[in-house]
């Protein structure tokens, strides 16, 4: 099973398939317009058909990729791939989407980008700290500035503002 | 048509578009340079800037980026053989020799007046068949258009390379299945599962920023290509003399014309585009070379840099003959343009021409205004711009990321797009590590809606029937055609043989 799993054409083929499945599940249950009649062509038409195509064609390509030759094994392919640098930069995308709102444009942006330096390898403080910050303060300057682009200042700044009011 | 062309060149000279321009051609050349950032990224990483512009500046400035990544990925390819496009690596085939040899400032002017030519002479078959396939194009229905789009979804899928072609096909329909997400014409929701963040669909931007931009800075994070040390150790002082002489502009004029002309068709046909071109015309003129002048070729030949340059650059051109005549993107940077165009509330094919002659014609006159500034701004300054390939790789990665982040955020201002975007790069780095093409899937989404919207309409027309597809002459023939651009390589695929794995070729 493993053999066969470990094949890059093959597991493409699998999770397409799979969301195909998926979907054309949800297409068959999407509502119809009550007032249309039986139009020949619903909300339904298009997804379902395309699904039913996407499913044919993943099942042919996991047997032809039966076939094909070359390695395309995928343990050969993510040999030597950088795992860790590259989960905690995705990690902390999803963390400054998640504290964008609280912490704001300016201090969110600027920790993103600090942390960003010192996860790929950054080692000079100082300088990453400079670079975070002046590119943050710049970016924050021209849209609220020049573009008069509004930048939540975020939940955090308005609470401390309120405690010195 | 010469009301237009002075619409175009009013439109196009005015003082905002000229430097739309000019900073679409420096922020291009800045992006395609850095190894791993194609004009696809360069062209998402500024269409929101474009969101405040009309249509025209905001198409312009665009097309301005894409010939500045063009040319800013050709020059990454000679200084440090690392090419930024696809395009651009037969570039390197001969361009990293030459700066190898201490020549790079002759390499790099080669590629720009090369680069110039190419552009020029496929600006002007440009002028001439754009209007004449505009005016065929006028006849088509709702039938046709929807033969179109499949052709379209198609032809990317047959120009993949063998081995490739299910996968094209597979990406393609994913795409067109996530365009299906948000409202439908009738007003019912589809899988949106109750989110209203999902009722108006997938953003484009969001989608192509997520699978160009941001997987790109991932993979090159994942492949830690480069680790810690700055993308080059490159010193502008090695570049060299930029002078080109009489005899060597003599020796690679007539590469140049020829490969001009074969790039510019090679980039008509939907999903060629200008690697094919710039392989084609780096084959063609080894073939036709003298026995003596073919050993040189690999070595630092001028005209094995000239003959690619030049096709890729006409073939640039050429792709846009489909985007602005039938509204079918030729590529996925195109497919990226006709994205951008829609959001801007204007409709490309054959009424582009008719209903915004001077986005039309503003842009045409724009590529070559583009490649005035290409040539006579960007090559003298490319011993500074090369400057960036020293910045170091932890520092200017992040910065990539952040500012496609802000891209997305700053067209929605939605933290939940943030999320989706993470979410989908991820899924986009998955697929790339699998071998899997994203441009078709680009393309898939960006046709989705126009695919669908035809062909509700043609059924509407034909009483629910799908007679139109080999009753209408016109759709028969696009159909025919399909079936076959689709079959050909499908079955040299189920037929197996020799596995041959072509360069992305969507990916310019």
């Amino acid at each position: 099973m493993m053999y066969l799993l470990n094949n890059k054409d093959r597991v493409g083929s699998l999770l397409i398939l799979v969301f195909a499945i998926v979907y054309l599940k949800y297409a068959l249950g999407l509502p119809l317009d009550p007032t249309a009649g039986d139009d020949s062509f619903n909300a339904r038409t298009l997804p379902v058909g395309l699904s039913i195509a996407a499913i044919a064609f993943a099942l042919l390509e996991l047997i032809v990729s039966t076939r094909r030759a070359g390695d395309g094994r995928i343990n050969a392919a993510v040999q030597g791939f950088s795992w860790l640098p590259t989960l905690l930069l995705v990690l902390s995308m999803a963390v400054y989407a998640f504290v964008f709102d609280s912490l704001g444009f300016i201090l969110a942006s600027y920790l993103f980008l600090h942390s960003g330096f010192l996860i790929l390898g950054e080692r000079r403080l100082l300088l990453s700290a400079t670079v975070a910050l002046a590119l943050v303060m710049f970016l924050w300057s021209m849209l609220t500035q020049a573009f008069g682009i509004y930048l939540d200042s975020g939940d955090l700044f308005r609470f401390l503002a309120g405690l010195s009011n | 048509m010469i009301d237009g062309i002075i619409t175009g060149l009013y439109t196009a000279f005015s003082p905002i578009n000229l430097m739309m321009v000019l900073l679409g051609c420096f922020a291009g050349t800045f992006i395609g340079m850095l190894p791993g950032l194609g004009p696809v990224s360069a062209i998402a990483l500024m269409i929101p800037i474009t969101y405040g512009l009309d249509p025209a500046s905001g198409l312009i400035l665009i097309a301005g980026v894409y010939y500045g990544a063009v040319f800013g990925g050709s020059t990454s390819a000679i200084l440090i053989n690392a090419p930024g496009v696809s395009g651009a690596v037969a570039t390197a085939f001969d361009g990293y020799p030459l700066a190898q040899s201490g020549r790079a400032g002759k390499a790099l002017a080669i590629a720009a007046y090369s680069s110039f030519a190419g552009g020029t002479i496929g600006a002007v078959l440009l002028l001439v068949f754009v209007p004449i396939l505009a005016k065929v194009s006028l006849s088509f229905q709702s039938a046709d258009y929807f033969a179109l789009m499949l052709f379209g979804c198609t032809a990317i899928a047959a120009f993949s390379g063998k081995g490739q072609v299910l996968k094209a096909i597979l990406m393609t329909l994913l795409g067109l299945m996530l365009a299906t997400v948000g409202e439908d014409p009738s007003g019912i929701q589809r899988f949106t599962f109750g989110n209203a963040d999902l009722y108006d669909g997938i953003s484009f931007l969001l989608l192509s920023m997520a699978t160009f931009a941001l997987a790109e800075a991932l993979i090159v994070i994942l492949k830690n290509a480069g680790g810690s040390a700055p993308a080059s150790n490159l010193h502008s002082s090695s570049l060299g003399s930029l002078s080109v002489s009489r005899e060597e502009r003599n020796d690679i004029a007539p590469a140049v014309a020829r490969s001009s002309i074969l790039g510019f068709f090679v980039g008509i046909l939907p999903g060629a585009g200008a690697t094919i071109a710039s392989f084609l015309a780096y084959g063609m003129e080894r073939n036709l070379a003298p026995d003596d002048k073919q050993d040189e070729f690999g070595r630092g030949s001028y005209r094995g840099l000239a003959a690619p340059e030049t096709a890729n650059n006409a073939a640039s051109t050429g792709s846009f003959v489909p985007l602005l005549t039938l509204g079918i993107p030729g590529s996925a940077t195109t497919a990226v343009m006709l994205g951008a165009l829609l959001s801007y509330g204007v409709q490309p094919g054959p009424r582009l021409y008719i209903d915004n002659p001077a986005v039309f014609w503003s842009v045409i006159i724009s590529m070559y205004v583009g490649n005035i500034v290409l040539l006579v701004l960007n090559l003298p300054l490319i011993p500074y711009i090369s400057k960036l390939l020293r910045v170091p790789r932890q520092l200017l990665t992040p910065i990539i990321l952040f500012f496609s982040l802000m891209g997305v955020y700053l067209v929605s201002f939605n933290t939940v797009d943030l999320t989706m975007m993470v979410v989908i790069g991820v899924i986009a780095v998955v697929f790339r590590v699998l071998d899997y093409p994203l441009a078709p899937l680009l393309l898939g989404f960006i046709l989705g809606g126009m695919l669908e919207d035809n062909l509700r309409r043609a059924l509407l027309i034909w009483d629910g029937s799908f007679a139109f597809l080999w009753q209408r002459p016109i759709t028969l023939t696009i159909m025919i055609i399909t079936l076959l651009t689709l079959m050909v390589p499908m079955v040299s695929t189920l037929r197996g043989g020799r596995r041959f794995r072509h360069p992305d070729t969507m990916s310019e």
